[in-house]
């Protein structure tokens, strides 16, 4: 349902201000989202300066060296620091962003506000509860489907018809995608949304999966996939640079294809 | 609100009533109509201004012509389905409760369908009609 304003629970208040060090040379400022359910209360935006020359140059090595060095408290997703694992993705600087990937000096406002992936329940601070997005995602059963017996060795794909995935497969489902569009805000519970339905594509396009029809009719749906209005909010944020709504329009081309 | 909530496990929720079988039906006629107003809507308006200089008369000897009167008629019909249709893709986006949805898109389905038999019933009768 659509919503425009926050709860009142939800409304953020002003946090703590931790000052910039003493002789600092390059102060940059971040303004970060601070929220722990367990303590109740309105979340609040914490401001740290630290000097930029301390920290690396993404906004990951920010939120480290403030955890390390100012705010063990601060909690946020993190592993592979190189933008292919997903997990430190967050609201960077008003859009949706892998903090590993996302360079600090690349940020638009002086000030770099940190949030957590929009629309999502907050289970501390920058971590979203990212539940119901698995749950879309293990629902259109993202694996190879087929009636055919298995072969005695690997079921072989031409070069050709491999060519199709590229644009899907690497997808690394940090929902940086889902999280940004307005569509999947306002109908989460029915619309599968971007990084789900570039899923789909994927594995309706696989030359190898014989469940085509089968995944097909589990989309025909005016929710499951036509909640999509091409807003385009997931193609310009997707930081591995794919376009989930071009998926999208293929699968909606193939439903075209099969009924006209 | 949908009858999957609370306290289903994740992966039941996502699937929740399972695909409702339709919806392409209603995108692609949207589409359909959609491209099938430009022609029309651009032709609507130079008759439009064409008809503007002319008296009662000259307007309803226009009408009379089979391929005026049956392009406003097919202005007319796929005008209110494509609103019909746009209506109920923003009523279902942003109406709050199941029971509003359902209200909202009848009360429109209906204003919508009187829309189109008075527009067409008015062009034949105009087109019929001796001065």
């Amino acid at each position: 349902m659509a919503e425009f304003v926050l709860p009142k629970g939800s409304r953020p208040v002003r946090g703590k201000e931790h000052p910039a060090p003493e002789g600092v040379k390059n102060p940059r400022r971040f303004r970060i989202y601070r929220h722990d359910p367990d303590q109740g209360g309105n979340p609040r935006i914490d401001t740290y300066t630290i000097d930029e020359k301390d920290a690396g140059p993404m906004v990951l090595d920010a939120l480290i060296h403030i955890k390390n060095t100012i705010d063990p408290t601060l909690t946020f997703r993190r592993s592979c620091r190189e933008g292919i694992c997903g997990s430190c993705a967050m609201a960077i600087d008003g859009t949706n962003a892998l903090a590993c990937i996302k360079e600090t000096k690349s940020c638009r406002n002086g000030v770099v506000a940190v949030y957590p992936l929009p629309h999502r329940p907050v289970v501390k601070d920058l971590v979203p509860d990212l539940t119901a997005l698995y749950a879309q995602y293990a629902a259109i059963q993202p694996w190879l489907k087929t009636q055919t017996p298995a072969p005695s060795r690997e079921r072989k794909q031409p070069p050709e018809e491999r060519a199709k995935l590229d644009g899907l497969y690497e997808c690394i489902l940090c929902f940086s995608c889902s999280t940004s569009c307005p569509s999947y805000w306002w109908n989460e519970e029915k619309f599968f949304g971007p990084a789900t339905l570039l899923q789909a594509c994927r594995w309706i396009l696989d030359s190898r999966d014989e469940a085509a029809p089968e995944r097909l009719d589990q989309l025909e749906d005016p929710f499951r996939l036509y909640r999509c209005h091409t807003i385009l909010n997931c193609t310009s944020v997707c930081p591995k640079g794919l376009n989930p709504a071009r998926a999208i329009a293929e699968i909606k081309k193939m439903m075209v294809e099969r009924l006209a | 609100m949908s009858a999957i909530r609370g306290k289903y496990a994740p992966v039941r929720r996502a699937l929740g009533l399972g695909a409702a079988q339709g919806g392409t039906h209603h995108w692609w006629t949207a589409k359909l109509t959609a491209i099938a107003l430009i022609p029309l809507g651009l032709w609507l308006v130079a008759s439009v201004i064409h008809l503007a200089a002319l008296d009662r008369a000259g307007v309803l000897e226009w009408l009379r012509q089979p391929a005026h009167g049956a392009g406003l008629i097919l202005f007319l019909l796929f005008g209110f389905h494509h609103s019909a249709a746009g209506l109920q893709t923003i009523m279902e986006d942003y109406l709050p409760t199941h029971a509003q949805k359902l209200a909202g898109i009848l009360v429109s389905t209906l204003l919508h369908l009187a829309g189109a038999a008075f527009g067409v019933y008015a062009v034949i009768v105009a087109a019929l009609r001796v001065v």
